[in-house]
């Protein structure tokens, strides 16, 4: 087959000395950023973006779609040892990775991350190489009606994340739709609860909150109730066992599925992605029930999904010149600065290039594998870092994470605000990942919906003729009742634990 | 304890290295030349807008060109947020020293100011030094759409306005005005008609190629990708003459409506009150670059069409810019 | 009035007042920019009411007691801890990103860690200066430079 042919030029060139040299380095690079709180993909390609300046186009993509894998993978490893959320798909890995880490196995968590990003990874790469044009042309097919149906469907996780009180976590889901809602109406371009303050036109940054609310306010606590590292069990297994990954076989296809199916969709975040997966996960897995206080499935999945999730964003990327998520719209404009022009033509046109690029992200993916874990190893310890040395020196990452985004101290109050009100949050027991769900998924529903309606000028109809759409949110509302019913029957608390100290 | 001994003692390797490092890296090189012509230290170009964007892209291409020619590091700074409400904010309230500045375009300059009336900031309090470059509008439609020309798609909208959807990028940018302003002309009645709202050029299209709106009117840079994988068709760019990429494109002109005027622009601009030595500078600058073939061919493959102009006549396009925009804004139910 | 501010002390009604405030100050938002169900009112107004009902029922039907987290004795460390962290934030331009940061390391050291002086200091000075080059230098971030030029 001619792909074959085509991808076999492209490994060779891949695998030349000095682009592999590349993406060795955007590897590190890309994790080394990554695990800085708060700073992912995003600014971590924006900030490294210059240095790859001076590399001719291919080495310079090589690089740079290094340094996005790696940045994903370093968010995870503070979210599992700290709590902290490099960025938004790691969210959900803090719920079980975490939980991991204070017991002593970090460095499974850590493994086990790596790995799941690996075969997901690898595994949806194959994807994008044989099916990337007719998935794109799917990508094409679902519009504003089919996306508030998603949105909906994944609105029901919250249902689920909302730990002990279910009012409290849906109090919690409707601040994030509220924060959500500050600066300006993408939709008309109104001003909303901007009081004044010019800074709050351009919104509440995403990554502040999460800094805010994981870093910030875990820290406080953490100091409050004097605990003398993160975790003070010996760490005696740096590796999963056997059959904890035969646990995870089945979890590891599904992610893949899901964060690949999912990915493709401009548009789709990841942070969303991961949050579907692990929902998916806890509903299908043998270890469903143990969701929330450990459970190695619990990061397999969302890891996987993420990884997955980024392959299948270079569907629209290659394929239409469409980047789906904000990360890839920065590499998309490294890309045009070499006068690349992504989109179908470019696979006509340079198709060395592109397929040299495929190649090295499945270098990439192996490479990343390669060098974490060895590291695991060195990682894990930090857990066991005297607090009172580790606390402050996270703040001061969370002071710079946050300025980073928009090199704004702005942001840098906004994350010290937020901070106060996690810590609120933890000592009344509201659960704060609904907020960071409905955050990331209020814009996309507010914009979908009022799309679908502009699309039929008011009539709500419109879903009615559109079949995806309809099944899409039907099925959000059956798992949120489904979940309901089973919080009522083991009377709450006994599904999506929440962020439970001292259990 | 004793771990902390051990980490103390590292600790101390470490910085007294890194101490040295740093005495060592900062020591000579700090004192500036006998005449300090403008500038003496690094210069930061804030773009109001994320990484790879139009702005963005611009400002790279010239911050590299520049820093080049004087030796001086140009920094591009991204400070998105708020449309660019946010970045351009900070830049208009920064020191007048003239290592502030920003690239300045089309939806953050007049277009801003005839659309919105609460902003923190007078549009037109700025110091213009030089429009750099151009990026045209396409108006587009799927590339399987029955309508081969821009007459056509009118015609269709008139025999049947409430089934026509057209998508815009925000709700009062470039395309926005694009659009209105070719219905207008047209004589077609907006209100008849549905508008969708996305959250940016690239949704927008794919929307479009998808088939969930009929006509949308983005920049070159963000239609190209599309265009040339056959998912969508230009019917008209709005420009002087075809675009050398796109042969088979009518101009507006030769495609009947030589009104249409909306064009996206990229500019250097800076705080009020600008010393004119800086402009001056500046100014000299970016003649020489669109003077340069190599820079021309950069702007090419970004998608962006040179189009220099110095400071005073600069501020005249943007007076020009405002005094077509606001109208428009006005009777579209744009302004608000 | 003894009797109503003991009724009000649970801190599930107190964060329920909160969270009407809150519901209260989106309605009022939200009510203005109504223009239909395609406003940008409509938002605000839909979570402000769907918020203030959740609000009312927490307040009159508090969740039973305070949990484990709630429980533990809120102690004087985090508020100081939090303070120190703004005043970080407030002295990073005048001071400069090392010197703050320097300062910041050493005071939460010794408060959180009751280590002695000097092993504090050096360890504070030597953490923010290595944060300092691998930052400035490494990563190329433009970091707030303090009054001696570091």
């Amino acid at each position: 087959m001619e792909t074959f042919s085509l991808l076999a030029n492209g490994f060779a060139a891949a695998l030349s000395p000095q682009n592999l040299l590349f993406a060795f380095f955007g590897s590190v690079l890309g994790t080394l950023v990554g695990v800085l709180p708060g700073i992912g993909p995003t600014s971590g390609i924006a900030i490294l973006l210059p240095l790859t300046a001076f590399l001719p186009p291919t080495p310079a993509i090589i690089m740079l779609a290094a340094i996005y894998y790696g940045a994903m993978y370093g968010g995870s490893t503070t979210a599992i040892l700290v709590n902290i959320p490099g960025e938004v798909s790691s969210v959900v890995t803090t719920l079980d990775g975490y939980q991991m880490a204070r017991q002593g196995r970090a460095g499974q968590a850590l493994a086990i991350a790596a790995i799941s990003s690996f075969f997901a990874g690898t595994l949806s790469l194959v994807g994008l190489t044989f099916f990337a044009p007719p998935l794109a042309d799917i990508a094409l097919a679902i519009g504003p009606p089919e996306y508030t149906g998603l949105v909906i469907l994944a609105l029901a996780v919250v249902v689920s994340l909302s730990g002990r009180s279910l009012r409290k976590g849906l109090a919690s889901a409707l601040l994030g739709a509220l924060i959500a809602m500050v600066g300006l109406d993408p939709q008309s371009g109104r001003q909303r609860f901007t009081f004044g303050v010019p800074q709050l036109i351009g919104g509440i940054d995403f990554i502040s909150v999460i800094i805010g609310l994981y870093a910030i306010a875990e820290v406080l606590v953490s100091i409050e109730k004097a605990i003398a590292s993160v975790s003070t069990i010996p760490i005696t297994r740096l590796f999963p066992s056997l059959a904890d990954l035969k646990a995870c076989m089945g979890t590891m296809v599904r992610c893949t599925l899901v964060g690949f199916g999912l990915g493709v969709l401009p548009g789709c975040t990841p942070g969303a992605i991961s949050f579907l997966s692990y929902d998916l996960e806890r509903r299908v897995s043998r270890a469903g029930p143990q969701f929330g206080t450990g459970a190695i499935q619990g990061v397999a999945a969302p890891e996987g999904a993420n990884n997955a999730a980024t392959s299948g964003g270079f569907v629209p990327l290659l394929a239409l010149g469409i980047p789906p998520t904000p990360a890839l719209a920065v590499l998309l404009g490294g890309l045009m600065i070499y006068g690349l022009q992504p989109g179908p033509l470019l696979f006509e046109k340079q198709p060395e290039f592109v397929w040299t690029v495929i190649a090295s992200m499945y270098v990439g993916n192996v490479m990343l594998l390669i060098l974490n874990l060895p590291l695991v190893g060195i990682w894990a310890r930090l857990v066991m870092v005297p607090y009172p040395v580790l606390g402050p020196l996270i703040l001061i990452f969370s002071v710079l994470g946050a300025f980073s985004v928009r090199n704004s101290t702005f942001d840098v109050w906004v994350a010290l605000a937020f901070g106060l009100l996690g810590y609120a949050m933890r000592k009344l027991d509201f659960s704060e990942t609904p907020l960071v769900l409905t955050l990331i998924l209020t814009p996309i529903l507010e914009s979908s919906l009022r799309q679908s309606l502009s699309m039929s000028a008011g009539d709500v109809r419109i879903f009615l003729e559109r079949p995806v759409a309809l099944g899409l949110a039907a099925l959000g509302v059956v798992l949120a009742a489904a979940t309901l019913y089973a919080r009522r029957r083991a009377g709450a608390g006994a599904t999506g634990a929440p962020r439970q100290e001292g259990s | 304890m004793d771990t902390m001994r051990k980490t103390v003692r590292v600790w101390l390797a470490i910085s007294g290295a890194a101490s040295l490092a740093l005495i060592l890296a900062a020591g000579p090189g700090g004192a500036p030349a006998a005449a300090a012509t403008y500038p003496t230290r690094a210069v930061d170009m804030v773009v109001a807008f994320a990484p790879g964007g139009g702005a963005d892209v611009t400002a790279r291409l010239v911050a590299t060109y520049v820093s080049k020619k004087w030796g001086q590091p140009i920094n591009v700074v991204n400070r998105a947020g708020g449309g660019g409400i946010v970045g351009t904010h900070e830049v208009l309230t920064a020191r007048p020293d003239g290592y502030t500045l920003m690239m300045d375009n089309h939806a953050v300059n007049a277009m801003l100011g005839a659309s919105q009336t609460d902003l923190p900031f007078k549009w037109d309090e700025r110091t213009p030094i030089a429009r750099v470059t151009f990026d045209p509008v396409f108006y587009v439609v799927k590339d399987d759409a029955r309508w081969r020309s821009l007459k056509e798609v009118v015609a269709h909208i008139k025999a049947n306005p409430k089934t026509f959807r057209w998508g815009t990028a925000h709700a009062g940018g470039i395309s926005t005005f694009a659009i209105t302003q070719f219905f207008a002309v047209a004589g077609v009645d907006i209100a008849q008609t549905n508008r969708v709202v996305f959250p940016g050029g690239a949704p927008t299209l794919t929307a479009l190629a998808g088939g969930h709106v009929d006509f949308a009117g983005q920049q070159w840079s963000e239609v190209l990708g599309l265009i040339g994988g056959k998912k969508i068709r230009a019917l008209a760019v709005v420009l002087p003459e075809r675009v050398k990429d796109f042969p088979d494109v009518p101009t507006a002109r030769e495609a009947g409506f030589p009104e249409l005027d909306v064009v996206g622009w990229q500019g250097v601009t800076g705080p009020p009150g600008l010393p004119a030595e800086v402009v001056e500078r500046w100014d000299q600058a970016i003649r020489g670059a669109a003077a340069d073939p190599s820079f021309l061919d950069q702007a090419a493959k970004i998608g962006k069409v040179i189009a220099y102009l110095g400071p005073q006549d600069f501020r005249k396009y943007m007076q020009a810019e405002y005094d077509k925009y606001l109208p428009l804004a006005i009777k579209m139910g744009i302004r608000k | 009035m003894h009797r109503i501010t003991e009724w009000l002390l649970r801190p599930d009604r107190l964060a329920a007042l909160v969270l009407l405030a809150v519901a209260g100050v989106a309605i009022r938002e939200g009510a203005p920019l109504r223009e239909g169900i395609m406003g940008p009112g409509l938002a605000p107004l839909v979570a402000g009411a769907l918020l203030a009902v959740l609000a009312l029922g927490l307040l009159l039907w508090p969740d039973r007691g305070p949990t484990a987290e709630g429980g533990a004795a809120p102690g004087r460390r985090a508020p100081w801890t939090f303070l120190a962290l703004v005043l970080y934030v407030l002295l990073l331009r005048p001071l400069g990103f090392a010197l703050a940061s320097a300062i910041f390391l050493a005071a939460l050291f010794r408060f959180l860690g009751r280590y002695p002086l000097w092993m504090v200091v050096p360890a504070a000075a030597a953490s923010a200066g290595l944060l300092n080059v691998v930052f400035r230098w490494g990563l190329q971030f433009p970091l707030p430079v303090g009054p001696w030029g570091f």
